[in-house]
C-alpha cells in the first residue's frame, strides 16, 4: 500500500485510489463538482486543485483524476490552492443568478456552502451577464434553470453512464454552453431524478419537492424503500415543526442514501416519489369496530378484546382451520415472525402472504425489481408459510369464498382485484369475522368488521430482506399518525389477549428470537446490522460488481458528515 | 429524408477509415456531407445522421452546437466569411466589413430577407501573410480592398445603392447568433 | 551564422504544379523514405531525436523525445495525427505545405510512422481549408497508386494507410487532446492530461500528435543527418522555421529561416520593414499566444529557448507586426474577442474568464472603462493561466497580461478618457 503524505499527516492508503478520495480517509474534504464516484471523471470544474508534490518538484493538479503514488506529499490549504478556489467560485458567479430567495437549493447548494467555506470576497463583475433558460420543463419531474448551471457535467454523464437514456447534453460552446435536452426528448427517464441528487447547485430541482419545504428546515432519518424488492437504502426528509402550504405533510422527500451493496447512490423514481400516502388523508388512524354498518372508534384495549372474543369463537365452534391469515411482504420481518408465531400457536394452517399474480412494476438490470414488495425473501426465510398452509394467499381467498374459512384476517392486501370473478368484495359478506390490519384504507378495510391501523414504516423501526437476501435496518422517522402501532405489537397484543403472551415490549427482542429461531439469521444482531446492513446466510453473493469505494456523498455531493450516522450505527 | 446513394456510399468511404465500433469518427465528415445537402443541419437532418450512424441523437446536436462551421438553420447562397482576427484587423478587415454591411444590408451574423446574402466574422483563416482575407462560400479570397470587393458586389448582382448607411462594426451581433 | 539561404521546407514553394507527383520525384520526393525503410526504427527515432527537431505548432516540444514516450510493447494499434488544424492567429505556412509541398509532408508522415510503428495515421485539417485539403487529397491518392503507401510501401512489407479528417471550425481542435476528441466525432473537450496522448489517445490507443511543418523536416534529416540539421539552428533547437509575417511590413509572407535568426532581422531585412516607413509599435512573436515584444526586444534569436528566457515563446512562428498608428486598446479587443469565441467552455477558469476578459476589453473599447478594470484583468490572467485543463486558458492570460503589463499607460487614458462613468 502507497504511503502518502497529506497535509503533514502521513498514512498509508489503498494503491490506485485518486488523491480526492485518500484525503476522505484522513478526513480532508477537498471542494468539487464535476466528480462523483459513481461516475466517469471529466476533471472540468477545477476546483479540487490541489498542490502536489512528487520527486522534489511541486505542482497544481485536479484531485479527482490523479491516483496517489508512493511518496506523495499533498498540500490541500496552501496560499495557492485557497486562491485557485476563490478564482474558480468567482468565475462561476459572474454569470450564475443570485437566485438564492427562491431556489429550492438553498441550504444544500455546493456554491452557497463552498463560498461560505471557501469564497468571501465582493463581487467586482459589473458586466451583463449571459442569460439561458430558466424554469424550463425538462421533462416530467425536473426543472431545469441553466443559468444556476455550473456545467459540471454530472447530469448528462448520469444519463450516458447509469441510465443509458441520452436524453442531456451540453451544447454550444464557450461561455455560452448550455446545459439542456436534446430538444424534443424530455428527461424521462425511471431515475430521472436522480439529476436533481447529481447537482450540486439548483439548476436541476425536483417538480415534485419545488417550493415546498426550506431544506434546512428537513430533519433526516436512514431508512429502506419499501415500494420493490430492491430495498435501496434512503433517507426520509421530514419537518414536524412548520406548516406551510399543506398543514398535512411531515414528509416531504427521500432521498437515496449511499449503499455499494443494494443501490450505489442511486433511487428509482417511483419509490423516490412512494410517500405522499404517509400524510394522506385516507391514513387509518384509529382502531374501529362496524357497529351496525357504521365505524365506531374505539381504543385498542376494546379492539383487541373484541377481536380476541370473536376470534376465539369461531376457532371453537368450527375450528381452527375455519381461520385464515393473509399477511403481506410489505410487513416488516418482525412483524411477519410474530404473526408467525401466533399462527402456529392457534394452529392456523389456512395462512399465507403472497398473491402470486398481484401488480408487477418494470424490471431493469439497474435498480428496479418486478416484485413490489420489500419484504418477500423474509416470507420464505422465517417460514411463513407452512407445511400444510395452502400454498398462496389466492388459495386462503378462495377457501374464504367457498365458506370454508369463517375468520380471515388481512394484512394491508386490498382484495377486490382477486375477487372480480368471484362478484367482488360481496363474496365475503358471509364472513363471520374480517378483520383488516393496515395503514390506509381501501375497500377492504371498507368492508371489514374491525380495522387496525398499523404504523407506516416510516413511522416505526423494523427490518427489510431483499430479493437476494441482504437485511437492512428502517428507522423511525416521525412518530405513528393518530393511534397507529406498528404490526408485531398489534399481533403480540392479540396473542396476549388470546392466551399467549410473548411479552415483547422492544422490537430487538422481537429480533432476538428470531435469530433464535432462524438458523440464516443467527448470527446477526439488532445493533450491529450496520449502515449498509448484512447478508443473510445461504444468500447468493452480491450481483453488484464489486466496489472499492467506501464514499458517502451526501445528495449534493459534498463530503458531509450524517448526524444519523453516528446516533443509528 | 434520405442521403443521396452517392453520399451514402461516401459515407461507407469514410466509416472504413475507423474500427467498427468507432463509427462516432465519422460524425464530422458525414456532417460536413449532410450540410452539403440539406444546407443547414435541423433536427430532421440530425435524425437522419443519428440513424445512419446508429448513435444517440443528443451527442450529434451537442457536435453541432459546438462547431462554428455547422449551421442549425440556412446562410446565404452567398456566404461572405471576413475574417476579423489581428493580422486582418491590423490592415483594415473592420473597415471591409463595414463595407459590407452597408452594400448587403445586413450585420454580421445575420442573413438577407431573400437568403442570398449572409455575412459572418471569422477568426483567423490562415492566410494572414496575405490580409485581410475572407471566405466567399468554399473560396478563398486575399488582400481585399473595396474595390476587390465591389467588383466581386457587382459580378454577384448587388445594387450599388447603399444600404444601412450608418452601420458601425460595434453593433454588429457576434457569429453565435445562428 | 552564414548568409546561406537554406530551403527545406519551402522549397518547392515557387515551383509550379509541385504538388503533382511527376513534378515533386523530379525535385527529390521520397528519397528519405526509401533510405529510411533500409534504417532500423529505432535509429530513424535516434536521428530525429539528436537532430533536436521542435514542434512547430506552438508547443515547441521536441520531436525525437515525444516519439520515444509511445510504449514499444503494446498490443494496442498505434496512431499517428497529423494536426492540420493551423488557425493560431498569425500563422499560415501549414496551408502552404499542404497545397503547395504536399508530397513533401507524406513522406515525412511515412518515415515517421515507419520509426514508430504506426500503421494508420489521420491528418486532420481545419475545416476551412478547402483547397488545401483538395489538393493534399489528390496527392494523397497518387502516393497510394504509386506505392508510397498502403501495403508493403516500396516493398519493404510496411504497411500505412493515411486518411485526410475535416475539422468544422474551432481553434480548440489543434490541441493535441482537442484534436483527439474531434477525431473521435465529438466535441472538441480537450482531455485531463496525464495520461498522455502516447499512451491512451485516439480510440484510447497509444498517439502521437505532430504538426505538418514538424513532419516536413523528417525527410531532410533521414537524408542529410541530424548533425546537418542541428547546424542550421541552435544547439536546443535544430534546423529551420517557417515565420509567418503580417501587419504592417512592406513584404508580409511565409519566409524560412534559420532558427536562431534575430527577429530584427526579419522584420527589417525579410520583411522589408515597416509599411510607410512608420515607427514599431510591437511584435507578436509566436502567434496571438506568445507575449508581444517591444520594439527594444526584438534582438532576440528566434529560438525556443531564447524566447522563453524573455518571457515569451517561438510557438507558431506567427509574427504579427503593428505599427505606431494602432491602438493596443483595439489589439486587446480583437485579441481577447478570439479567446472568448475559441474558448471550448469545458472548464470555468477559461469558460467564464476568457468571456470576462473580452466584455472589459470590449467596454474600454466602447469608451466606458472604469478604475480598477486593468488590475482585475491581470488578476484575472493569474487566475487563468495553470489552472485549466488545456493551455488554451494560458493562451488567453499570457499575451492580455504582456499587452496590459507593456503598454499600461495607453490604456489608463482611454479609461480615463470614458465618455461614461459605469453603473
Amino acid at each position: 500500500m502507497p504511503t502518502i503524505t497529506i497535509d503533514g499527516k502521513t498514512m498509508e492508503v489503498p494503491a490506485g485510489i485518486k488523491i480526492i478520495e485518500a484525503a476522505r480517509l484522513a478526513g480532508i474534504s477537498i471542494p468539487h463538482y464535476c466528480y462523483h464516484p459513481g461516475l466517469s471523471i471529466a476533471g472540468s470544474c477545477r476546483l479540487c486543485q490541489v498542490e502536489i508534490e512528487e520527486r522534489g518538484r511541486r505542482r497544481l493538479d485536479i484531485s479527482c483524476n490523479i491516483p496517489v503514488a508512493d511518496g506523495m506529499i499533498i498540500y490541500t490549504d496552501t496560499d495557492l490552492v485557497r486562491d485557485v478556489r476563490k478564482g474558480v467560485l468567482e468565475f462561476l458567479l459572474v454569470n450564475h443568478p443570485i437566485d438564492c430567495p427562491i431556489c429550492d437549493d438553498a441550504g444544500e447548494c455546493d456554491l452557497q456552502n463552498y463560498y461560505m467555506e471557501h469564497g468571501l470576497y465582493d463581487s467586482r463583475f459589473f458586466e451583463p451577464k449571459v442569460h439561458k433558460h430558466k424554469v424550463y420543463d425538462l421533462g416530467p419531474t425536473v426543472v431545469l434553470d441553466a443559468e444556476r448551471c455550473v456545467l459540471c457535467s454530472r447530469c448528462v454523464r448520469f444519463c450516458a453512464e447509469i441510465s443509458k437514456t441520452h436524453e442531456l447534453g451540453i451544447f454550444g460552446h464557450g461561455s455560452h454552453s448550455e446545459l439542456i435536452n436534446y430538444p424534443g426528448k424530455s428527461l424521462n427517464n425511471p431515475y430521472s431524478e436522480c439529476v436533481v441528487d447529481l447537482c450540486p447547485v439548483g439548476a436541476l430541482t425536483s417538480k415534485d419537492f419545488r417550493f415546498k419545504r426550506r431544506v434546512w428546515y428537513l430533519k433526516t432519518t436512514p431508512s429502506v424503500c419499501p415500494s420493490c424488492a430492491r430495498g435501496c437504502s434512503i433517507e426520509v426528509h421530514y419537518d414536524l415543526n412548520h406548516v406551510w402550504k399543506d398543514p398535512r405533510a411531515r414528509v416531504h422527500r427521500l432521498k437515496p442514501r449511499y449503499n455499494p451493496q443494494v443501490n450505489d447512490w442511486w433511487l428509482c423514481d417511483r419509490g423516490r416519489q412512494n410517500f405522499r400516502w404517509v400524510d394522506a388523508t385516507d391514513r387509518l388512524i384509529s382502531p374501529r369496530i362496524k357497529k351496525n354498518g357504521v365505524w365506531e372508534n374505539v381504543d385498542w384495549d376494546t379492539a383487541i378484546a373484541e377481536l380476541s372474543t370473536r376470534l376465539s369463537k369461531v376457532i371453537q365452534e368450527k375450528g381452527p382451520d375455519a381461520v385464515g391469515l393473509i399477511a403481506s411482504p410489505k410487513s416488516s420481518t418482525e412483524d411477519l415472525y410474530v404473526w408467525r408465531r401466533l399462527a402456529d400457536d392457534l394452529r392456523i394452517t389456512n395462512r399465507a402472504a403472497v398473491f402470486h399474480d398481484e401488480p408487477k412494476g418494470e424490471e431493469d438490470d439497474l435498480l428496479r425489481k418486478a416484485d413490489l414488495n420489500p419484504n418477500r425473501y423474509a416470507v420464505d426465510l422465517i417460514g411463513f408459510e407452512q407445511k400444510g398452509s395452502p400454498g398462496t394467499a389466492k388459495e386462503v381467498l378462495d377457501k374464504t369464498v367457498r365458506g370454508k374459512i369463517q375468520a380471515l384476517i388481512v394484512c394491508h392486501h386490498d382484495l377486490s382485484p382477486y375477487l372480480e370473478s368471484a362478484g367482488g368484495m360481496d363474496a365475503l359478506k358471509n364472513l363471520e369475522l374480517l378483520v383488516f390490519v393496515g395503514c390506509s384504507d381501501n375497500s377492504t378495510q371498507n368492508a371489514a368488521h374491525l380495522s387496525l391501523p398499523t404504523a407506516a414504516w416510516v413511522e416505526r423501526e423494523g427490518t427489510f430482506i431483499n430479493f437476494r437476501g441482504w437485511i437492512q435496518r428502517f428507522f423511525l422517522a416521525v412518530p405513528p399518525m393518530g393511534e397507529g402501532m406498528p404490526e408485531w405489537k398489534i399481533t403480540e397484543r392479540i396473542a396476549a389477549k388470546m392466551g399467549h403472551p410473548y411479552k415483547y415490549t422492544e422490537i430487538a427482542q422481537v429480533f432476538q428470537d428470531i435469530t433464535k429461531q432462524i438458523r440464516e439469521m443467527e448470527d446477526l444482531s439488532w445493533n450491529d446490522i450496520g449502515p449498509h446492513g448484512n447478508r443473510v446466510l445461504g444468500a447468493a453473493k452480491s450481483d453488484k460488481p464489486e466496489r472499492q469505494k467506501s464514499f458517502d456523498l451526501a445528495p449534493t455531493g459534498c463530503f458531509v458528515e450524517r448526524v444519523w450516522q453516528r446516533k443509528y450505527f | 429524408m434520405q442521403f443521396p446513394a452517392e453520399t451514402t456510399e461516401r459515407i461507407k468511404q469514410i466509416r472504413a477509415h475507423f474500427p467498427e465500433d468507432r463509427r462516432q469518427a465519422a460524425l464530422i465528415p458525414v456532417l460536413h456531407f449532410a450540410q452539403q445537402e440539406f444546407k443547414a443541419l435541423t433536427p430532421e437532418v440530425e435524425e437522419l445522421v443519428a440513424q445512419t450512424l446508429n448513435l444517440p441523437i443528443v451527442r450529434i446536436h451537442e457536435v453541432v452546437s459546438f462547431y462554428a462551421m455547422f449551421h442549425q438553420k440556412p446562410v446565404g447562397t452567398y456566404h461572405f466569411q471576413v475574417c476579423w482576427n489581428i493580422a486582418c484587423s491590423l490592415l483594415g478587415a473592420e473597415h471591409l466589413m463595414e463595407y459590407l454591411s452597408r452594400r448587403l444590408g445586413i450585420r454580421a451574423g445575420e442573413v438577407t430577407a431573400d437568403g442570398k446574402f449572409s455575412l459572418w466574422g471569422m477568426e483567423c483563416l490562415g492566410a494572414c501573410s496575405e490580409a485581410p482575407v475572407m471566405l466567399l462560400n468554399d473560396e478563398l479570397y486575399q488582400n481585399l480592398t473595396e474595390e476587390k470587393l465591389d467588383r466581386m458586389l457587382k459580378e454577384l448582382g448587388v445594387k450599388s445603392d447603399v444600404y444601412l448607411p450608418d452601420a458601425k462594426l460595434s453593433e454588429h451581433k457576434s457569429t453565435e447568433a445562428l | 551564422m552564414t548568409e546561406e539561404v537554406v530551403k527545406i521546407t519551402s522549397r518547392n514553394f515557387d515551383v509550379p504544379r509541385a504538388n503533382h507527383l511527376s513534378v515533386a520525384l523530379e525535385r527529390g520526393a521520397y528519397q528519405g523514405l526509401r533510405k529510411a525503410l533500409t534504417m532500423k526504427p529505432d535509429d530513424i527515432v535516434g536521428e530525429v531525436r539528436k537532430s533536436k527537431l521542435r514542434g512547430h505548432g506552438g508547443a515547441g516540444f521536441p520531436a525525437g523525445v515525444k516519439w520515444g514516450f509511445v510504449p514499444k510493447d503494446t498490443d494496442k494499434p498505434k496512431y499517428l495525427c497529423v494536426n492540420a488544424d493551423e488557425s493560431e492567429p498569425g500563422t499560415c505556412k501549414d496551408r502552404l505545405i499542404l497545397q503547395k509541398d504536399p508530397h513533401l509532408l507524406i513522406e515525412g508522415i511515412v518515415i515517421t510512422c515507419f520509426a514508430i510503428g504506426i500503421h494508420t495515421a489521420y491528418v486532420y485539417i481545419r475545416g476551412e481549408y478547402h483547397y488545401p485539403t483538395q489538393v493534399f487529397s489528390d496527392a494523397l491518392q497518387e502516393a497510394r497508386e504509386a506505392g508510397y503507401l498502403g501495403k508493403n510501401i516500396l516493398g519493404s512489407g510496411f504497411d500505412l494507410e493515411v486518411y485526410t479528417h475535416p475539422g468544422a471550425g474551432m481553434y480548440i481542435c489543434g490541441e493535441e487532446t482537442g484534436l483527439i476528441e474531434s477525431l473521435e466525432g465529438k466535441k472538441g473537450w480537450p482531455r485531463s492530461k496525464p495520461p498522455f496522448p502516447a499512451v491512451i489517445g485516439v480510440f484510447n490507443c497509444p498517439t502521437v500528435v505532430n504538426n505538418v511543418e514538424t513532419l516536413s523536416y523528417v525527410p531532410s534529416i533521414i537524408i542529410n543527418g541530424a548533425e546537418w540539421f542541428l547546424k542550421l539552428g541552435t544547439p536546443t533547437s535544430g534546423g529551420t522555421a517557417l515565420f509567418s509575417v503580417s501587419g504592417h511590413v512592406k513584404k508580409p509572407g511565409v519566409y524560412e529561416l534559420r532558427t536562431g535568426t534575430p527577429l530584427r532581422t526579419i522584420i527589417y531585412d525579410v520583411a522589408g520593414g515597416i509599411r510607410g516607413d512608420k515607427e514599431l509599435k510591437a511584435v507578436i512573436p509566436g502567434g496571438s499566444s506568445a507575449p508581444m515584444l517591444l520594439p527594444e526586444e526584438i534582438d532576440v534569436a528566434m529560438d525556443f529557448d531564447s524566447m522563453m528566457e524573455i518571457k515569451t515563446m517561438l510557438g507558431s512562428a506567427g509574427i504579427i507586426v503593428i505599427d505606431e498608428d494602432t491602438s493596443m486598446v483595439d489589439v486587446l479587443f480583437w485579441l481577447t474577442r478570439f479567446y472568448r469565441h475559441e474558448s471550448c467552455g469545458q472548464c470555468t477558469p477559461c469558460r467564464e474568464g476568457t468571456e470576462w476578459l473580452f466584455k472589459v476589453a470590449s467596454r474600454i473599447r466602447a469608451g466606458r472603462g472604469r478604475a480598477g478594470d486593468l488590475d482585475l484583468m491581470l488578476n484575472l490572467c493569474d487566475r487563468i493561466e495553470a489552472r485549466t485543463i488545456c493551455p488554451l486558458g494560458a493562451a488567453a492570460a499570457m499575451p492580455t497580461r504582456a499587452m496590459i503589463k507593456k503598454f499600461r499607460p495607453e490604456f489608463e487614458e482611454a479609461i480615463q478618457k470614458a465618455t461614461v462613468t459605469a453603473a
